[in-house]
């Protein structure tokens, strides 16, 4: 089930369900929603941009986060951040906020 | 590349049938008293007043028989009239439920095994359950989740032939140890395998041959016939492996991450939804030591053949 979701930008500040229970399995993430009875999977880039989901960062921090953790990063790496937000925001997996 | 993937349970994909509820209660006749059988860790308490069926399900089972059991999935047959048409009708009751109307005898059988199925799903709270074989060697279990049609009986068949012990052709029950536990029902072979079943070294199947709604004839290999020896019971999962069935394709094996199985077997779960994020907990440690593959299956000596190569280290 996906749902609309509003605009994201660099200013957006994502937040991931409580209620969601997360289950890693080697370097994935299998994240159970009760509430539809739907499992995602996450790798493991995805899941790290999903923890980072708390709140209080924005998406242009959680953009350097990522540059920051793992090298050589390319410069289009914030478009695929967007995406793959945008991807858990139409499966319930975060909130967006401003 | 960020990877996200979804996934509901679908209830396209199970077995167990989707007829609508009925509310009719089963009525309380006499009749002769209903045999009981323990089937791993399954105990089914059959009666009938339509002579023959509960011979032919204990002929299954005979050797799984048993005196009493303190809790049982309850299995009743009756001839009853059609309320409308006055026919006789005959129909299959779960736990004083009526799940079945059939129309003629040869349908019985398969209908009480499928009632027996869907009182499980219903019923058997201790257990996640997996539409899967469930096959054991080396002391480790072997899932192989499928829908309907992959094949997956007539590779428990064959590796039953090649020695391997067998757990179940249609359930993959993990209990809260994290051990997948038996439910050596009896082997359901569609028509179309017939033939490929017969040439194994096993046991013949079932002189009956039955109708199962749209899976059309089957017979049966009974598990009592091929021993309880070749049962296996409660152990550690070893292997996930997801079979498809490719007519003349040369049998071959790619591995995937525990991830992915993961994700992919919560699509046979049947009961998921009950368990809850527990379930997941369950499933992820379940699975956290095991391999994990696709299976392209092709002819049955020669899938077999490379399930031992795998388990002997000898595979890709």
């Amino acid at each position: 089930m996906e749902t609309e979701i509003a605009v994201i930008n660099d200013e957006t500040m994502p937040v991931r369900r409580e209620d969601l229970m997360c289950h890693v399995v080697d370097d994935e993430a299998l994240i159970y929603d009760a509430e539809r009875n739907a499992t995602h999977r996450l790798n493991c880039t995805a899941h790290f941009i999903w923890e980072q989901c708390d709140g209080t960062q924005t998406c242009e921090s959680i953009v350097r986060s990522i540059a920051g953790r793992w090298e050589g990063v390319p410069a289009e790496v914030k478009e695929d951040v967007l995406a793959a937000m945008r991807q858990m925001a139409s499966h319930g997996l975060i909130g967006l906020s401003r | 590349m960020i990877a996200t993937a979804t996934t509901t349970e679908d209830p396209a994909s199970r077995t167990v049938p989707h007829v609508p509820k009925q509310e009719s209660t089963c009525p309380n006749r006499d009749g002769g008293a209903p045999r009981i059988f323990r089937v791993g860790v399954v105990d089914v308490s059959v009666e009938s007043d339509v002579p023959g069926i509960v011979s032919q399900y204990a002929e299954l089972y005979h050797e799984f028989e048993i005196r009493t059991s303190p809790q049982c999935v309850r299995i009743a047959v009756r001839c009853e009239r059609s309320r409308y048409h006055l026919t006789k009708r005959f129909s299959v009751y779960g736990d004083g439920e009526r799940r079945f109307s059939l129309r003629r005898i040869e349908e019985i059988v398969p209908h009480v095994e499928w009632a027996v199925n869907w009182q499980i799903v219903k019923t058997l709270r201790p257990y996640l359950q997996f539409h899967a074989g469930v096959m054991k060697k080396n002391g480790l279990g072997f899932m192989f989740p499928a829908s309907p049609g992959s094949g997956k009986t007539t590779l428990c068949a064959g590796l039953i032939a090649h020695g391997w012990s067998y757990l179940s052709d249609e359930f993959a029950l993990i209990g809260e140890d994290g051990r997948l536990h038996p439910y050596p029902k009896a082997l359901c072979v569609k028509e179309g395998a017939f033939d490929v079943v017969s040439h194994l070294r096993l046991p013949s199947l079932s002189p009956y041959r039955y109708k199962k709604g749209s899976k059309g004839r089957v017979a049966y290999l009974s598990p009592s016939k091929i021993g309880r020896s070749c049962i296996g019971d409660a152990c550690q999962l070893g292997y996930v492996i997801f079979p498809t069935y490719v007519k003349g394709a040369d049998p071959s094996l790619e591995q995937m991450s525990r991830g992915e199985a993961a994700f992919l077997l919560t699509k046979y779960a049947f009961n998921l939804e009950r368990f809850g994020s527990h379930g997941m907990q369950l499933l992820t440690g379940a699975i956290r030591n095991a391999q994990c593959y696709r299976l392209t299956s092709g002819e049955i000596q020669a899938t077999c053949r490379l399930m031992n190569d795998l388990v002997n280290g000898n595979a890709g």
